[in-house]
């Protein structure tokens, strides 16, 4: 037990501990909004946790029955302990969820769920969940998901910087989550029911993909990669993996062919 | 003084069968409630119904299972209102079997799918239909069964039910009848009508 | 005022009529008490098995692992990792902190506290407890059928909880389980609603009542309306995987179904969210109670205090969305929701004051059920704030089915009902059994618990900040979880801390039932409710004759009173100066 404590001790110190407990690194265009009402939020707990530690542990030193052995008798019936209590349940209401609930509403609403419109020029992705692993499907060269001439992969994302990427969502056997630690975001994939996600990365590099929701025995194993390129090296790759893709698809395989049309 | 204090009790035993009586009938209302939440998302987001490629179920055996419930209902509702008197044995009777009847219905309307081949497994609507009907006639078993035992009151007291007590219980066994006959002609109308 | 003479019980004879088969609310209550502590052990022990995969992944369980897990050379398997947190969630939710809180003090407590002879309805009462029982060995058996328990989760979200995903017969036994403990605490909400409506004592208006029978009859009234949707789901649930329905097949996992798998997460959530409440609101009541009495002044604001308990009893039932987020409802439900859930901080706030109101200017008596208390407020501020995070939709979406949850909802359903409960074994243990159990490894209890929890639950929270999701037998396999090994070290050496402590608790507690000469005194707290005006242990009639009430519960350090004592009984004429 003690070598334990004694490596996590060493492991401590190599990584300071806020880096260690610190949110995965941000990637996305909008994740720092997530990360702004979390900060919030924390500042604001933080504040009224206080005013609780404060009023629990410095009532328990002033009026503990040494200190203080006559109560003060009162049923809190009077007017200004009303309008504390009142002040006090107002203020958090006010203070916190107020604030949070607009700032998440405006988010969601003007961002998170304002799908970019059909012309814009966006990458559409249409992902399948399955016991154990994540399939991908672009559209290639027609633009038409389902044909002939689409890129799969399997547990490979890839998808390039500085561009409004669009997901479609579907499950085959059970319940999935499609989870970005460094987009900040998550969305399920359910089996019958397509759902929808929009993201837009700023850095390049290789970041985890993970299942977040509980899907069996294998579930911590349902690991996909994101690379994300500059626009050249996506499609610098897109090229080549389209030619892949046409070079080695089975028609006669239906088993492929399992996209649909884009919603 | 007796009498003041019997009147208390029968008030008391009055309270309490009906408290218990409006919380256990609010337990039952949501088990249905959520069956019928269910029924009617599938219901309205479904582009048809019933889905394509099923038939509607013939309406026949459920209104015979309704003309039957309903039956059932009006004769316990004019035992409780004959006081429960001897000369009024045979709403009982009729009222009990009648109840039999309807559980018996149930199983000719499940034979009556399977033959036109409504199976459980063949979608979400013969599942709606299935486990609507398995429920219900779970809880109609549980009324014969309370039937049963309302008989047993009756015929231990002499059918002179003169304490309130008594008389709470055995309205209670009733009220419980009225209430799956509600829930049937719901499940009717939604289910097989509409 | 509703009132009659009751009856006063003979005394049982046999063992069986007394300890099995009893029909005393004070028998069934300890009943209960067995049950949870039981089932409190083996979910522990199911939590430190889950805490040491974490920490130590692919290293044999200590001690026990080679006897559990034989195949695996005393390394926990992954199909059993999965087993063993559904268990746990299920265990420690259905079958250990219901029957203490609601089960056990419950019955105990609320025909004692209004100042009835026992329960309306005795025989219901009993078969409650049978029924449990049933329940109870129904999910036990459930770990030994071929491919072994329930897997899926404690949410057991369809499609992975029907033939899917999960063939064996354990998810069918775990849903059957569920569905008979549901009867059951239905059966018991119905009693304990109509005893509180009908067999208070005369002069007791609602507002006399003590705060921990309000907790208890809202918990009630709670039960009796959500569990019958839990248990429809599960039953549509059982539908699927027996009989074949479609309810919650889709896409490819239905051949010919056009089910939808989100219906059971909404049936689950409608009742799931109300089941949170009905955990917490018996612990909320009891702390109301204990920080009035051990800081010698009467509850502040005990009327605001009730009423916030009653309004969020009424919010926590148009608020489940919010467990949804990640499925994409709409914007407009789920803004509702959000909107919605915010709104509970209000009343959460008005009694967090109250409870600092109550100790304000008291004369505090540090006693063991006063420290659980304060730790009570102390956790569940914790717990409360860290749902702000979950109840907004946009934090959400990251911290959604991350550790984040686990953290939140163990601080709040976890530390705060396991805190409160212990101090209502401590605080009614004199009147259950007639013994006190030991001051002193009380507190050594207490503190060692408090830092154990928070040292699990608050690594839970950096954990899931830092990107850990849930139920995940290895996180190590990704490389930005990688960072976190220190971190799980420590929380899993607090939890095996934690779990040391509770040992010390069921010594304590052994001890002063069967073994203790000493007998406790008829009022060792010095209180005032109805159930300390009789002897301890309570005898099973309770109440030579009905008391009548002419005070509130909260009578403590009138100044007026001049007979010596700091408090007056509810039994007594109210003291004015």
């Amino acid at each position: 037990m003690f070598s334990v404590w004694a490596a996590s001790e060493v492991a401590k110190k190599e990584m300071g501990f806020w880096e260690m407990i610190s949110a995965p690194i941000d990637i996305s265009e909008n994740g720092h909004l997530i990360d702004w009402l979390f900060n919030y939020t924390t500042a604001m707990n933080i504040f009224f946790f206080a005013l609780v530690c404060i009023g629990l542990f410095g009532f328990s030193y002033l009026y503990s029955a040494k200190r203080n052995p006559k109560p003060y008798y009162t049923y809190g019936y009077k007017k200004n302990h009303v309008l504390i209590t009142t002040i006090i349940g107002v203020a958090v209401f006010v203070a916190i969820d107020m604030n949070i609930t607009r700032m998440s509403n405006n988010d969601y609403i003007g961002i998170f769920t304002n799908w970019p419109s059909e012309d814009e020029d966006i990458v559409r992705v249409e992902v399948l969940a399955q016991q154990w692993a994540w399939n991908f499907r672009y559209a290639g060269r027609d633009g038409q998901f389902n044909t002939e001439d689409d890129v799969v992969t399997l547990n490979d994302l890839r998808l390039p910087v500085g561009k409004k990427v669009v997901f479609q969502i579907l499950s085959k056997d059970v319940i999935h989550s499609l989870y970005f630690p460094n987009g900040r975001r998550k969305t399920d994939a359910i089996p019958g029911r397509i759902t929808r996600m929009w993201m837009q990365f700023n850095e390049t590099g290789t970041y985890d993909i993970a299942c977040a929701e509980m899907c069996g025995t294998y579930h911590y194993r349902m690991q996909a990669k994101l690379t994300t390129y500059s626009e050249d090296d996506y499609q610098r790759w897109l090229e080549e993996s389209q030619y892949i893709a046409e070079s080695t698809i089975d028609t006669e395989n239906p088993d492929l062919f399992w996209g649909w049309e884009w919603k | 003084m007796e009498t003041a204090v019997n009147n208390k009790i029968n008030h008391q035993a009055e309270l309490q069968g009906s408290v218990a009586l409006i919380v256990a009938l609010v337990s039952f209302s949501m088990l249905f409630a959520t069956l019928f939440l269910g029924y009617s998302v599938f219901r309205l987001t479904s582009d048809m119904w019933p889905p394509a490629g099923m038939a509607r179920i013939p309406l026949t055996i459920p209104t015979l299972s309704t003309v039957i419930v309903l039956v059932s209902s009006a004769f316990a509702w004019i035992l409780e209102k004959s006081g429960y008197e001897r000369k009024s044995m045979s709403f009982y009777f009729i009222s009990f079997f009648t109840g039999i009847g309807f559980v018996v219905c149930q199983f000719y309307l499940w034979n009556m799918l399977k033959t036109i081949g409504v199976f459980t497994n063949s979608g979400i609507y013969p599942s709606m239909i299935y486990a609507f009907t398995w429920i219900h006639t779970a809880h109609m078993v549980l009324g014969l069964i309370a039937f049963i035992y309302l008989g047993f009151l009756l015929f231990k007291n002499n059918w002179i039910l003169d304490d309130s007590i008594k008389l709470q219980k055995a309205n209670s066994v009733l009220r419980f009848w009225h209430f799956l006959a509600v829930i049937w002609l719901m499940m009717y109308a939604l289910l097989f009508v509409l | 005022m509703a009132f009659f003479e009751q009856n006063i019980h003979h005394p049982p004879k046999t063992f069986l009529s007394k300890y099995i088969f009893s029909y005393d609310h004070k028998v069934i209550g300890k009943q209960f008490l067995w049950y949870g502590i039981f089932f409190l052990l083996v979910g522990g022990l199911m939590a430190l098995m889950i805490r040491w995969a974490l920490a130590y992944p692919g290293e044999p369980f200590p001690v026990i692992g080679q006897f559990l897990f034989p195949t695996s050379n005393g390394v926990i398997p992954p199909d059993t990792y999965a087993m063993l947190f559904t268990m746990h969630g299920t265990i420690m939710i259905f079958y250990a902190i219901t029957p203490i809180l609601i089960g056990a003090f419950g019955n105990f407590c609320i025909p004692l506290m209004i100042g009835a002879r026992d329960m309306v309805f005795p025989l219901l009462n009993m078969l409650s407890f049978h029924i449990a029982a049933v329940s109870g060995f129904i999910l036990l058996a459930s770990l030994f059928v071929p491919l072994g328990a329930a897997a899926g989760g404690w949410t057991s979200y369809p499609t992975l909880s029907t033939l899917i995903g999960s063939p064996g017969t354990g998810q069918t036994l775990w849903s059957l389980a569920i569905f008979v403990l549901g009867v059951s605490s239905t059966m018991g909400a119905i009693n304990y609603i109509t005893t509180i409506i009908t067999l208070r004592a005369p002069g007791m208006g609602y507002f006399d009542m003590p705060l921990t029978v309000w907790g208890l009859g809202l918990t009630a009234v709670l039960n009796a309306i959500f569990l019958p949707v839990l248990g429809a789901g599960v039953l549509l649930l059982i539908f699927d995987r027996v009989f074949g329905t479609t309810f919650f097949l889709a896409g490819a996992a239905a051949t010919t179904g056009t089910g939808d798998p989100v219906l059971f997460q909404h049936v689950f959530w409608i009742f799931g969210h109300p089941e949170v409440y009905i955990l917490i609101l018996p612990a909320w009541g009891v702390v109301s109670d204990l920080l009035s009495f051990f800081a010698r002044k009467p509850a502040f604001g005990a009327k605001a205090t009730a009423l916030s308990m009653t309004t969020i009893t009424i919010l926590s039932t148009l608020v489940y969305g919010h467990h949804m987020f990640t499925t994409q409802m709409s914007p407009l439900l789920t803004q509702t929701f959000m909107t919605l859930t915010m709104t509970i901080s209000i009343p959460s706030a008005i009694f967090f004051a109250n409870w600092l109101g109550t100790i304000w200017k008291g004369s505090i008596r540090f006693t063991s059920p006063m420290l659980f208390s304060m730790g009570v407020v102390f956790v569940f501020g914790l717990g409360g704030l860290t749902g702000l995070y979950l109840g907004t939709v946009t934090t959400d979406l990251y911290l959604h089915d991350t550790y984040f949850v686990v953290g939140h909802f163990h601080y709040t359903m976890a530390a705060s009902v396991l805190l409160g409960s212990f101090a209502a074994v401590y605080f009614w243990m004199p009147k259950m059994f007639g013994t006190m159990m030991c001051e002193f490894w009380a507190k050594v209890h207490f503190w060692i618990t408090m830092l154990g929890l928070n040292g699990v639950f608050m690594g839970m929270l950096f954990m899931g900040y830092a990107g850990m999701h849930r139920r995940l037998y290895n996180p190590f396999v990704y490389d930005f979880l990688n960072k976190l090994v220190p971190i799980n070290e420590f929380t899993t050496i607090s939890a095996i801390v934690m779990g040391f402590a509770q040992i010390i608790f069921v010594v304590n507690f052994v001890h002063a039932v069967f073994f203790k000469k000493e007998k406790a005194s008829d009022n060792p707290w010095e209180v005032g409710t109805l159930e300390w005006t009789i002897p301890s242990p309570a005898p099973n009639y309770n109440f030579k004759e009905i008391p009548v009430v002419k005070c509130g519960p909260h009578e403590l350090g009138n100044p007026a009173l001049t007979n010596g004592r700091d408090f007056q009984y509810q039994t007594e004429e109210l003291a004015r100066g």
